[in-house]
């Protein structure tokens, strides 16, 4: 289901009609306080012009969309809620902006919302396949695998799509989806999900990264594990328990060039120990999921 | 012609104290309804608290075998259904739809579907304990009144019957 069924009326119905010409390439919608909301597709954007909405939106109208995304129980997703997103059935991401609530330094929540961004989470079936045939070509083994790009360079996209293909290949896969972004539970597809994560692949849905990552070890037997958006110690911690259990990793970060990811201390720890096999870097330009280049650990090898 | 006396008598006196009962009725269905509606708090708060379920399918869970409520909170959950309605107003509408509640019961529930489902867990507990208490005290209230003033009807109903019959006979 495409994210703005989950919105109240007269956005839903507005959205429906304005995006039949555009739903294909649509990535994101924002909703900003006192101006309109605003469509953003690949190459283009507009804003969402409709006799039933308002031409600005009322900080009321973002505390009732909120209410409705969260079913009523924000008491079931404050987790999300402190972490400044939503993430509604089928993977779609709803980032929220507004006043933290601290309580002893911590954010425990979000209050008077400012803005929404809801992102289209898109099931695209080929990079993954295209990507792991050039990584396997002359019968080399494509081990462990970082894909690095900026925000909204396709990441989860070819994450997922790479997935399927090992998933459906044999191997046995658990899929770490703190977020529910990967999978998409809850989405429409026969399994639970939202999109197909292949054959011999397992979801552990909502799981921390480092949790999620000792409990596939210890329990579902994996080939692969892969995770989405590496950033806190904890996760490259978990990362190098998983490459001393003998198990690869398939794990995205953002970044946009290869400086930028070796000036983060943890992270050229993990590239220079070699936990990482092979990095690809992705951009959003001239469309999201271009890969831009492709290095192997001998590429990266400290001399 | 005095069994017709007696039949008519029997007869008289029966209906009074079928009367009375009718009376009796309201004291009783309000007990039974907040008893009810306690052990569904009771329920709510583990629903909410471990397993962290949405409200929709915590009150469905919650509502399970309760007679009264059972019906109620699936109309309320299939209005939840649509994407528009505001939850409140659909609970107001749950109220309604509930017998036997009384307007200091109602106002308690009323109060609670304004916070339900707002904050975190911590509070959610705060306000469903704190209705809890509110609901044990009608309770016991309601249950005072069942015996007290809920007798009197039946009782002084009765006794015209039986007035009715002697005068009759």
């Amino acid at each position: 289901m495409d994210p703005w069924h989950y919105l109240p009326n007269p956005w839903r119905t507005a959205l429906d009609e304005v995006l039949r010409h555009h739903d294909t390439t649509l990535e994101e919608i924002r909703f900003r306080i006192g101006r309109p909301v605003h469509l953003y597709g690949a190459g283009w954007n507009q804003p969402l012009r409709h006799a039933l909405v308002p031409d600005r939106v009322l900080p009321a109208e973002l505390d009732r969309i909120v209410s409705i995304l969260t079913d009523h129980s924000v008491y079931s997703r404050t987790e999300e809620l402190r972490q400044g997103y939503l993430t509604l059935p089928g993977g779609h991401r709803v980032g929220i902006a507004g006043r933290a609530v601290n309580d002893g330094g911590q954010v425990t929540t979000v209050r008077q919302v400012t803005s929404l961004n809801i992102r289209v989470a898109r099931a695209v079936q080929g990079p993954g396949e295209q990507l792991y045939r050039r990584l396997t070509a002359g019968d080399r083994r494509m081990g462990s695998c970082l894909i690095v790009s900026p925000p909204r360079g396709g990441k989860t996209t070819l994450l997922r799509d790479l997935v399927r293909v090992l998933g459906d290949d044999g191997r046995r896969v658990v899929v770490i989806d703190e977020r529910s972004e990967i999978a998409g539970f809850g989405g429409a597809g026969a399994s639970g999900f939202g999109f197909d994560l292949g054959y011999h692949t397992d979801v552990l849905d909502g799981w921390p990264k480092p949790a999620g990552i000792e409990v596939a070890l210890r329990t579902l037997g994996p080939d692969v594990i892969a995770v989405d958006e590496l950033g806190a110690a904890a996760d490259y911690t978990a990362v190098w328990q998983a490459r001393y259990s003998g198990v690869e990793v398939i794990a995205t970060v953002h970044a946009g060039s290869l400086e930028e990811l070796t000036r983060r201390e943890d992270l050229r720890a993990l590239m220079s120990g070699g936990a990482f096999d092979v990095v690809v870097f992705l951009s959003p330009q001239p469309l999201a999921g271009t890969i831009t280049e492709i290095l192997w650990w001998g590429d990266l090898r400290p001399s | 012609m005095i069994w017709l006396k007696l039949a008519g008598s029997l007869l008289v006196i029966g209906s009074t104290a079928g009367l009375g009962r009718l009376s009796a009725r309201p004291y009783a269905e309000r007990v039974g309804t907040l008893e009810e509606w306690q052990r569904l708090l009771k329920r709510l708060m583990t629903l909410i608290e471990w397993k962290r379920l949405p409200l929709s399918a915590a009150l469905g869970e919650a509502a399970r075998g309760s007679p009264r409520l059972t019906s109620v909170v699936a109309h309320l959950i299939s209005e939840l259904q649509n994407r528009d309605e505001e939850f409140f107003m659909a609970w107001r509408r749950l109220l309604d739809r509930v017998p036997a509640l009384w307007a200091e019961d109602r106002a308690v529930l009323e109060d609670l579907g304004r916070v339900l489902g707002r904050s975190d867990i911590a509070h959610q507990h705060e306000h469903l304990r704190a209705a809890e208490q509110e609901l044990d005290r009608l309770i016991r209230e309601a249950r005072w009144q069942r015996v007290h003033e809920g007798r009197l009807g039946p009782a002084l109903l009765t006794a015209v019957g039986i007035m009715l019959a002697i005068v009759l006979l």
